[in-house]
């Protein structure tokens, strides 16, 4: 009964980093929903190994949620430096316009 | 008793904090919204009897990642828009969590079986719920690829 919580949990906070990537407008509230998602992923992944008796390895699992996540908020803080000296705003809308 | 006690406490810290991100109107406020769902995160490991995985979640996430972020973004300040719709979110939220969790739940997941995985153990509950994150995925890229289509003819629109 407990996986169940903890999957439903893992559930619930992937569909809010969905919603909110959908829902948003902003270039940051976008990447940091999308943080929220890879957490739910964590205690998915985490759920599933700790209830399957130990089989198979998690960590490599688990590393690779954490550099997709460590290498996602780098290059967003690159690019947020970027829009900010080139005065672009963080509203993603605008950004279809930068060709322009 | 106490293991329902924290895993109450962790999921309601985990669910307010990430929607916090979305109402925050300071950028730096938001961030803390994060730092408290990775927080979370971590109790949920640690109570799931992984304390080292934790200890890492709360390196990694807490201490690098979410530092990183402070540091890096800390000079955006004040949000100059309305950057979240909450109906939206709140809507979208229910209907993206509510079927597969009434399924898991219905499911009765406590006896792991062999799945589609090959000699992975999953619970049965999760085997039968993939077809739903399939599903979700084929429709986030279909999304994704009429935006680009979308973002074509805006462009196109704007040049005459």
């Amino acid at each position: 009964m407990m996986l169940s919580y903890f999957i439903a949990i893992g559930f619930g906070l992937l569909a809010i980093g969905v919603a909110g990537v959908a829902a948003s407008r902003h270039f940051i509230i976008m990447m940091l929903a999308i943080e929220i998602a890879l957490s739910a992923g964590i205690v998915v992944a985490a759920a599933g190994f700790a209830f399957s008796s130990g089989n198979g390895n998690i960590i490599g699992l688990l590393f690779t949620i954490w550099a997709i996540a460590s290498a996602e908020i780098m290059g967003m803080v690159a690019i947020y430096r970027y829009m900010v000296a080139h005065g672009i705003s963080m509203d993603v809308r605008e950004l279809s316009k930068q060709r322009d | 008793m106490l293991a329902i006690l924290v895993l109450g406490v962790s999921v309601i810290v985990a669910v307010v904090a990430a929607l916090s991100v979305f109402r925050a109107k300071e950028m730096s406020h938001a961030m803390v919204g994060f730092l408290f769902v990775s927080v979370s995160t971590a109790a949920l490991l640690a109570l799931l009897g992984l304390p080292l995985l934790a200890l890492l979640q709360l390196f990694i996430m807490v201490g690098g990642v979410s530092t990183y972020l402070f540091v890096g973004v800390s000079s955006e300040n004040l949000s100059r828009f309305r950057h979240t719709s909450f109906p939206v979110l709140f809507i979208l939220a229910i209907c993206l969590a509510v079927v597969p969790v009434y399924k898991v739940l219905a499911a009765g997941t406590a006896s792991p079986v062999t799945g589609a995985l090959g000699s992975a153990t999953i619970a049965a509950g999760i085997s039968g719920n993939l077809a739903l994150f399939y599903m979700l995925g084929v429709l986030l890229f279909g999304i994704g690829i009429a935006s680009i289509v979308m973002m074509r003819s805006f462009r196109k629109g704007g040049r005459k």
